[in-house]
């Protein structure tokens, strides 16, 4: 660990030993703050996107932000790379913390500007401009837009539900009352939902390995 | 392949034993709490559950890429920087903390591991007791005393008997003014009629009288001394016998003597 790193060179899984390692040793601080800097740059901004999508709030979101790495930190031994990607995982992480954020205001965005994001064609969003960088290469682009498809594709009622519970962590139970709708006809719609959503996605990955 | 859903397509998926129906709602998180165990605890030992648990986590994992990405204040990434720093010096600090309370409780546990220094850091614990109930024992004592001499408005003069009257104890309480006390004997010799004490206030060897007092059978007696002069600025204290109404000098035996 005296000689120097190149942490870019890294892949996530490795880059999660280091800063467990790291985390360990109490004279390694500019190299944990390097690691914990390449992390960020990696997926910071997914992160930061996520909470910020569910929680409309910059500073919540920042604030989120750290939280997230924080976590990555304090947990990066637990972290398997077998089990899930590191952009995943963060993510869940983002996503959990953000509709905590939520539930702890008990501050809700009203039930109908619940959706799913719709940016094509747009610069910005929340005041922010939209990425430009690396992650919106041609191929990342190319998926996103496929994934807004296949949701746009879903029927309203199925969509507004997981929207509900993508963006804003409700329940079963709060969704039904929310929509004044049964608790059955809940269930079903988010269920169907993602059956569909898992459908799509594996046609459109068997399709482009036949490419 | 992918193109707009048409109508409901029910896939229920459930099958005896499986909960299948509920896996889409656990991934996005939207079951209560007894919900998700029961998943949870069924995924673990269900291998087609787990499957297909796996899918629907690929399918949540894509969904995020809906999710726009926009770029945050370029501070952030110092800010993020700054709080894994600190929680990381926090933590070490106290890790080291712990640290050192384990090595001194490993340290005592080897000690004490003989028979003979278990006796040893016994004793020493018991002697400790001992010495701290003393100590509080002693405390006490000096509140009482602090009763009958609140600060430093009185002191006490201990008067000793002479070779007259061994037995024979004195005290003189000196007021704060310092030229005012009260004087109390016991033990002293009971007088004979016709014979008084007399107190002598001696300064460079000229002595002034201090008052004459008597003593009951008991040897008890008292006298309220006043002075013009504060008491501190006399080197002794003395008393003798004298007849009755006091004398000019002391003629009789010195009973008691002290220092002022």
């Amino acid at each position: 660990m005296g000689e120097y790193l190149d942490y870019s060179a890294l892949d996530d899984a490795d880059l999660f030993v280091i800063i467990s390692e790291l985390g360990n040793s109490p004279v390694a601080e500019l190299k944990l703050n390097e690691a914990i800097g390449e992390l960020y740059d990696r997926y910071g901004r997914l992160v930061y996107s996520i909470a910020l999508q569910i929680v409309r709030d910059q500073e919540t979101a920042e604030e989120i932000t750290q939280d997230v790495f924080l976590k990555a930190y304090e947990g990066a031994r637990s972290y398997h790379p077998e089990i899930s990607k590191a952009s995943s995982w963060l993510a869940s992480i983002a996503r959990h913390r953000a509709i905590d954020e939520l539930r702890r205001r008990e501050a809700r965005p009203e039930k109908d500007i619940i959706d799913w994001p719709d940016d094509v064609g747009k610069d910005h969003i929340a005041g922010l401009p939209l990425l430009d960088g690396p992650e919106r290469s041609v191929e990342y682009l190319q998926d996103r837009n496929m994934i807004l498809r296949m949701i746009s594709s879903l029927p309203v009622d199925q969509r507004k539900v997981l929207g509900l519970a993508f963006f804003q962590g409700y329940s079963h139970n709060e969704i039904a009352a929310l929509l004044s709708e049964p608790l059955g006809t809940i269930k079903s719609r988010i269920r169907m939902g993602m059956q569909r959503m898992k459908e799509l996605l594996a046609d459109w990955e068997n399709i482009s390995k036949n490419l | 392949m992918i193109g707009q859903y048409s109508g409901p397509r029910i896939h229920l998926e459930r099958r005896d034993g499986h909960m299948l129906d509920l896996l889409p709602a656990y991934v996005l998180n939207s079951l209560n709490k007894y919900e998700a165990a029961m998943v949870e605890r069924h995924v673990k030992k269900c291998s087609e559950c787990r499957e297909a648990l796996t899918q629907y986590q690929e399918t949540f994992d894509c969904m995020i890429q809906a999710v726009p990405l926009v770029a945050p204040a370029k501070s952030l990434r110092d800010k993020v920087i700054e709080k894994v720093q600190d929680t990381s010096r926090r933590r070490f600090s106290k890790e080291a903390s712990l640290f050192k309370w384990n090595n001194i409780w490993r340290n005592f546990r080897n000690f004490v591991s003989s028979p003979i220094r278990l006796a040893v850091v016994i004793s020493a614990a018991v002697l400790i007791v001992v010495l701290a109930l003393n100590n509080i024992f002693l405390y006490q004592r000096v509140d009482e005393l602090k009763v009958f001499m609140p600060g430093s408005d009185i002191h006490v003069i201990r008067l000793i008997g002479t070779a007259d009257a061994p037995r024979a104890i004195g005290y003189v309480m000196v007021f704060s003014d310092g030229k005012a006390g009260t004087l109390a004997v016991r033990e002293a010799p009971v007088l004979e009629s016709g014979f008084q004490y007399q107190v002598w206030l001696t300064q460079q060897g000229q002595g002034v009288s201090g008052g004459m007092f008597n003593v009951n059978e008991n040897g008890f007696g008292t006298l309220e001394i006043n002075s013009s002069l504060p008491l501190e600025n006399f080197d002794t204290l003395d008393i003798t016998k004298e007849p009755q109404g006091g004398s000019e000098t002391p003629t009789g035996g010195k009973i008691l003597a002290g220092d002022l």
